[in-house]
């Protein structure tokens, strides 16, 4: 059934808590984040949260803030209208001198001309080697030295979005058919995937599956353990 | 983040309004900067906040 606007505010309401215990994972808790959402005398179910979290040198300096962390989140309604979905998600490392962005991790639900997971460094070498050096970095020189996280052991690109990143963002001619040539490999990849989820997760998947209509009935044993290491891992 | 606070058509264009004035901008160049990742400063936050406005309105998909 429809969400309506209080059942979706309670939705977003949820889904904040969720994130202000991931940012009270920082050192810092000094986290700000407020909730806008649309008219409610209007249809639309869409609501932005937006946080912020000063983050710290800890090396004895007498200087405050270094960076800033911010989060945006851009929520809406699944296609169905009845679960809470993110339109958009921006989670940004932004240099505090000048207040410019370093490296974007952001997801775009409709995603035009670029993948709706992706990695933006902002940073020129200078600013990043700034931050790292006060933060004392092993490396605060060496780029490579940082290793982003994309998703983990399941929901890690595949090849094809990085040859398809190779061809459409930097420029690289593709061969004849690359795209649907991707397209059809990057569907094969996450079924794959989606296999490997269900067998990390499987009464999440029976479960979702119940609600789809299906009939799903556990093994004897009933429903064999979650791999939580793999649904916990980096 | 316990709160939501619900805002008019009428407040969110007014917060636009506000926005694009204090940094003395068209919503038009802010759009164009951004497009040629020509930012700087808190051009980059003010960014963030007109897109999100935008997307309050239904100006974007969702």
């Amino acid at each position: 059934m429809p969400l309506n606007h209080d059942q979706f505010n309670k939705k977003v309401l949820d889904f904040a808590k969720d994130i202000g215990e991931a940012l009270s994972c920082f050192h810092e808790h000094s986290w700000s984040g407020e909730i806008t959402a649309a008219d409610p005398d209007s249809e639309r179910l869409r609501a932005v949260l937006d946080a912020k979290l000063d983050l710290r040198t800890h090396n004895g300096s007498q200087d405050g803030t270094l960076a800033v962390f911010s989060v945006i989140y851009k929520l809406c309604v699944d296609s169905y209208g009845d679960h809470l979905a993110v339109e958009h998600s921006s989670f940004v490392l932004k240099a505090k001198v000048d207040r410019t962005p370093i490296i974007r991790w952001d997801y775009d639900r409709e995603a035009y001309g670029k993948p709706s997971s992706h990695v933006q460094m902002t940073a020129h070498r200078g600013a990043l080697s700034h931050l790292l050096s006060r933060l004392d970095h092993e490396n605060p020189h060496s780029i490579e030295s940082l290793h982003m996280p994309m998703g983990g052991d399941r929901f890690r690109p595949c090849l094809e979005d990085i040859v398809e990143f190779l061809i459409r963002d930097c420029g690289f001619k593709g061969g004849a058919d690359w795209r649907e040539s991707l397209r059809s490999g990057r569907a094969k990849w996450r079924r794959i995937q989606t296999r490997a989820v269900v067998r990390d997760a499987p009464a999440e998947a029976a479960d979702q599956l119940s609600k789809m209509g299906y009939t799903v009935t556990p093994p004897n044993g009933g429903h064999p353990e979650e791999r939580t290491d793999r649904l916990k891992a980096w | 983040m316990t709160k939501i606070a619900s805002l008019s058509d009428a407040e969110l264009r007014g917060r636009r309004e506000e926005i694009l004035n204090r940094l003395g901008v068209s919503i038009e160049d802010l759009r164009a900067r951004a497009r040629n990742y020509a930012l700087v400063g808190e051009e980059h936050d003010a960014w963030e906040q007109v897109e999100s406005i935008a997307f309050l309105l239904g100006e974007t998909s969702a």
